[in-house]
């Protein structure tokens, strides 16, 4: 399956980061915060910003960086 | 700053933010902590000289990061300390690593990075008591072992393992072995993402030594939601920040009023015991000298200016220009320049300090990332993260702890824009000049006084948002940071933390700006003061009677600052203020109003000749501005000039103590004279288009 890219997500669910395009200071927090590549996160609530929990905790994210992650879902 | 020169050992704090580590931080110092900063940068940290194990140690509290891969500027300092890249210092001694229990996972992706830079290590595992309580049991000599250092389970907010924490540190500092249990590096031999590889070797620690329960509910799970949700989550914030507000000024209203009777008993109590004369003249001046000189050196450590040539001559100089002052002149400078000047800026402490108990409370609820997240979408619209309307409510009790809140903004242009706009909004100064004018203008209906305060809160809004938009697209050019934020769980906040931090944040206001602040006084009350009016002219005002509403003092008084530099210089600039609608001794209450904006209403009151005590009669001073007449006969407080001076109030940069925080903040006076450049251009040109808009009008 192809990876989706995060910001045309609409519906809560797990999933696992298959790659994250692009740099910058915003990209570097998402990856320091756990949100890199093979990581499961889960999608908590949509929207922009959207909420997703990794690691242990809750990370808000707005769209202009959220359309750089790219996820697969992760098979029940 | 420490030196590796010192016997004294040196103990750096460092672990995420909202970790606990400030709140461990004051529990290990309790009171003999203080605020250094960190030379060239506007980064503070909070440092301790204290004892441990019967020994002295320095203890550093570096500010919080996510890891060593650092962003902000806070973050680039902390690593600095971490790796020993000081001027002056090497790597510390001891690192006191704090890991949120509550969030450990998250908490050793940094911990990694700190093992492998080989220092000796002392982990507290801190919040242990709110972990237990969600049933996440942790194996200590399980972590031990994995980490490859000492682990103590403490709880800052109750002090549970306090004593075995200091113990520890107090082995690592002083112990005579420098052996490390080296740790290995988990990306070794790695080729692929380090932080996924870090996250990695997080899990498999968390699963050889942490037991979660069965599901992770966290708590306030659901009433998160709505913290978070885009509409109930705004209503929510606003609610909250309406009665934060009404509390400000509700509590803050007695201690105001006390603060400022105690500053006019002060001056009043100054006026009765000086005596009248020089009896002895060299008496007086050794007395009068020593004593400015006493207050100089006083001055210096209080604002942390190092005592050398040139701050010694000054302190001389004043003391020499003090001893020769004449006693009426003294009496002046002390009552009217430095006790009105200082009285006039801790006036505002109460409201500073409420303030940033209640920021405090939320800061450590963990409340405040959550309003960042619903805030940022609006205010992304006009190119400043969520982050900065925190600081924007804050500068609408005063500017000052508003830029200094700024520090929340991880990335520096979208600070700076937050910081340049901060004093376009309504402070609690500018509201007696509203009052004044709202009742200048209608006296006679409330609602249209209301309406009047609204419009200029508005205004100030505006202002501020369409000039950080302006910004964006000039100067600091470049969209805002997108939010990435950890939303850390809700917490019960520390009282004992919301103490410490309103005390360190009022001494800061008072070091910082209260030494500016008394400087300018001084210098204004002289531009105010001098050149003295002639004898002969004293003479002729006492002899020649006075009007009806006036007396001979307050006579004098008005001729006396017409003569002065101040009275000078507002003539000289009314070919500049005319088309504002400005006469000369509204001019002279622009001037007089820089260091603070509500000493306009007390100088208009002298320049019109009903003396600085009728400012506190309203009704007087309105009905004499309404009285006052042009040359030509038309009245002076016309509904355009009102308009118009009113507009200049909203949006001028009056407030040199301001001015002076945002020097500290952005570290060069460039950014400071920005602001006040365009603050003052802003306020002219919108001023000049109300009156001319109005006198066009028919309201001239």
């Amino acid at each position: 399956m192809l990876p989706i890219n995060l910001a045309e997500i609409n519906k809560p669910g797990q999933y696992t980061v298959a790659n994250i395009d692009g740099e910058g200071s915003a990209i570097i927090q998402l990856k320091r915060l756990g949100i890199c590549q093979n990581q499961m996160i889960e999608l908590v609530q949509c929207g922009n910003p959207l909420i997703v929990r990794v690691a242990g905790a809750e990370i808000g994210i707005s769209r202009g960086v959220v359309g750089c992650v790219f996820v697969k879902p992760v098979e029940q | 700053m420490f030196s590796s020169s010192t016997a004294r050992k040196n103990i750096v704090m460092a672990g995420n933010p909202n970790a606990g580590k400030t709140l461990l931080f004051n529990r290990l110092t309790g009171l003999h902590a203080q605020t250094a900063n960190y030379p060239g940068v506007t980064v503070d940290f909070r440092q301790a000289f204290m004892k441990l194990g019967g020994k002295s140690i320095h203890l550093i509290d570096l500010p919080g990061l996510y890891s060593l891969d650092a962003i902000s500027p806070e973050e680039k300092v902390a690593k600095k300390y971490l790796v020993g890249d000081v001027e002056g210092s090497s790597v510390p001694d001891v690192v006191l690593l704090v890991l949120d229990a509550t969030n450990l996972q998250r908490n050793l992706f940094l911990a990694s990075q700190i093992l492998e830079l080989g220092l000796s290590v002392v982990v507290a595992l801190n919040v242990i008591d709110v972990a237990r309580s969600k049933g996440i049991q942790v194996d200590i000599e399980a972590l031990e072992f994995q980490l490859h250092c000492p682990v103590i389970p403490v709880s800052a907010k109750s002090g549970e393992g306090i004593a075995e924490l200091r113990d520890e540190l107090a082995s690592a500092a002083f112990s005579k072995t420098d052996a490390v249990d080296p740790f290995p590096s988990c990306t070794a031999g790695c080729s692929g993402c380090h932080f996924s590889i870090r996250y990695d070797w997080a899990q498999k620690v968390m699963r050889d030594s942490v037991s979660l329960p069965a599901e992770d509910s966290r708590k306030g799970f659901n009433f998160d939601r709505v913290l978070t949700h885009p509409v109930f989550g705004v209503l929510a914030f606003l609610v909250l920040m309406l009665i934060v507000f009404y509390m400000i000024f509700s509590f803050a209203a007695l201690p105001m009023d006390l603060i400022d009777g105690a500053f006019t008993s002060l001056g009043a109590w100054v006026e009765r015991s000086m005596p009248t004369t020089k009896q002895e003249p060299l008496l007086w001046f050794a007395i009068v000298g020593l004593a400015t000189l006493l207050i100089s050196v006083i001055g210096c450590w209080f604002a942390r200016i190092r005592l050398n040539f040139l701050s010694a001559i000054v302190a001389l100089s004043a003391a020499v220009a003090a001893g020769l002052l004449p006693v009426a002149e003294l009496q002046s400078l002390i009552t009217d320049g430095v006790i009105t000047g200082v009285g006039g800026m801790l006036i505002f402490l109460p409201q500073i300090c409420i303030l940033f108990f209640f920021i405090s409370l939320l800061e450590d609820s963990g409340y405040m990332a959550r309003a960042a997240f619903v805030m940022e979408r609006l205010m992304r619209c006009v190119g400043l993260p969520g982050k900065a309307f925190v600081p924007m409510l804050s500068a609408h009790a005063c500017a000052i702890p508003g830029i200094m809140s700024a520090r929340v903004i991880e990335n520096w242009r979208d600070r700076l824009t937050t910081i340049l706009v901060l004093p376009l909004l309504t402070c609690s100064a500018r509201i007696p000049v509203y009052a004044m004018i709202a009742a200048l203008l209608f006296s006679q209906s409330a609602i249209k006084a209301a309406l009047v305060f609204v419009g200029c809160y508005l205004l100030g809004i505006t202002a501020a948002l369409c000039s950080a938009w302006l910004l964006k697209k000039t100067v600091l050019p470049g969209e805002a940071v997108p939010l990435v934020i950890e939303l850390p769980q809700l917490r019960t906040p520390s009282l004992r933390n919301a103490i410490l931090t309103v005390a360190d944040r009022a001494l800061i206001f008072t070091r910082q700006a209260g030494t500016v602040i008394m400087l300018i006084s001084v210098m204004l009350w002289a531009m105010a003061s001098y050149p003295k009016l002639p004898e002969s002219e004293v003479t002729l005002i006492e002899q020649q009677g006075t009007p009806a509403n006036s007396s001979p003092e307050n006579q004098i008084a008005q001729q006396e600052i017409e003569y002065s530099i101040a009275g000078r210089v507002g003539r000289f600039v009314e070919p500049v203020f005319a088309p504002l609608g400005f006469d000369w001794q509204i001019n002279i209450g622009v001037m007089t109003s820089f260091a603070a904006r509500e000493v306009v209403v007390s100088t208009l009151a002298i320049v019109y000749g009903i003396g600085e005590d009728a400012a506190e009669d309203k009704a007087t001073l309105i009905e004499t501005l309404r009285r006052q007449k042009r040359p030509d006969g038309t009245p002076v407080f016309t509904t355009a000039t009102s308009l118009s001076f009113l507009v200049f109030f909203v949006l001028a940069m009056q407030c040199l103590p301001t001015q002076a925080v945002t020097k500290r903040e952005t570290g060069s006076w460039k950014w400071a004279i920005l602001q006040f450049a365009f603050m003052s251009l802003l306020a002219y040109l919108a001023s000049l288009v109300t009156y001319q808009v109005c006198s066009l009008g028919g309201f001239g």
